[in-house]
């Protein structure tokens, strides 16, 4: 990763779902690299869950590499949703109207 | 604050006018929301604008005003309307239109310019009447932040 990425990750796998951990700000600079990463998570799991607990910035192009990575998974027939969004990040997806439909189906 | 960005310094540059603007006395949502309505802004002059542009950030009397221009020959409309939820982009002129108190876009000969403005008097003080502490008698002043 490069320094300028803005953000790193953990994965956890937990029963429920397969959960990318993210950590920092996300921006048009760590977009693309996020969209790799959640790309690459959802071929390897049936069920991704993005946990935005520790991230405390997300912009337009975030909320894009989000909603793609929404339908690679629900094209390949999986489930993906965003969860634990706090602040002022939870705020944003709210405000752009995309909470809802990030947020992962109940099982 | 004046300063030229290109797709490199975007977080930098974010970084150094959230410190602008809290310094100013915006602070709390109505800070991040400046911010972040400035942040898309920035980006569509890194994304669509020929890759990097001019920030000037600046406050006459209570009012902050952020002017963000680009050298983007790109003809065409600029998409202002929110896309439907599951359309992926198109997203950060809306939103800020959305965050800011108001959105100027001129497109002038070089490129566009994007203006943004926020209102730093609390909504309902009298007359906009200063409520803290006495300010400068300049009218207009450039507003720096206090990195190093």
């Amino acid at each position: 990763m490069t320094p300028q990425l803005g953000w790193r990750h953990r994965i956890r796998v937990e029963p429920e779902a397969t959960v990318v951990v993210l950590d920092g700000e996300i921006d048009v600079n760590g977009a693309a690299a996020l969209l790799n990463l959640l790309g690459a998570t959802i071929d390897s799991a049936d069920r991704v869950h993005v946990d935005l607990h520790a991230v405390d910035f997300i912009d337009s192009t975030a909320i894009s590499a989000l909603i793609t990575a929404r339908h690679t998974a629900i094209g390949a027939g999986k489930h993906f949703g965003v969860v634990n969004s706090t602040g002022n990040v939870a705020r944003t997806l709210r405000i752009t109207g995309v909470l809802d439909v990030l947020s992962p189906p109940r099982a | 604050m004046s300063q030229d960005f290109s797709a490199a310094t975007v977080t930098a540059l974010r970084h150094r006018l959230a410190a602008a603007v809290t310094g100013a006395g915006l602070a709390g949502d109505a800070g991040y929301d400046f911010i972040l309505a400035v942040h898309e802004l920035v980006t569509n002059a890194v994304r669509h604008g020929g890759g990097h542009g001019h920030l000037d950030l600046r406050r006459q009397d209570d009012v902050l005003i952020c002017e963000v221009s680009d050298e983007g020959a790109a003809q065409g409309t600029l998409p202002v309307r929110l896309p439907a939820v599951d359309v992926a982009g198109g997203r950060g002129l809306w939103l800020a239109h959305q965050l800011a108190e108001g959105l100027i876009l001129a497109r002038g000969l070089n490129g566009l310019t994007a203006t943004v403005t926020a209102c730093l008097s609390p909504a309902g003080t009298p007359d906009g009447a200063p409520i803290a502490a006495p300010r400068q008698d300049e009218s207009s002043e450039t507003v720096e932040d206090n990195q190093p």
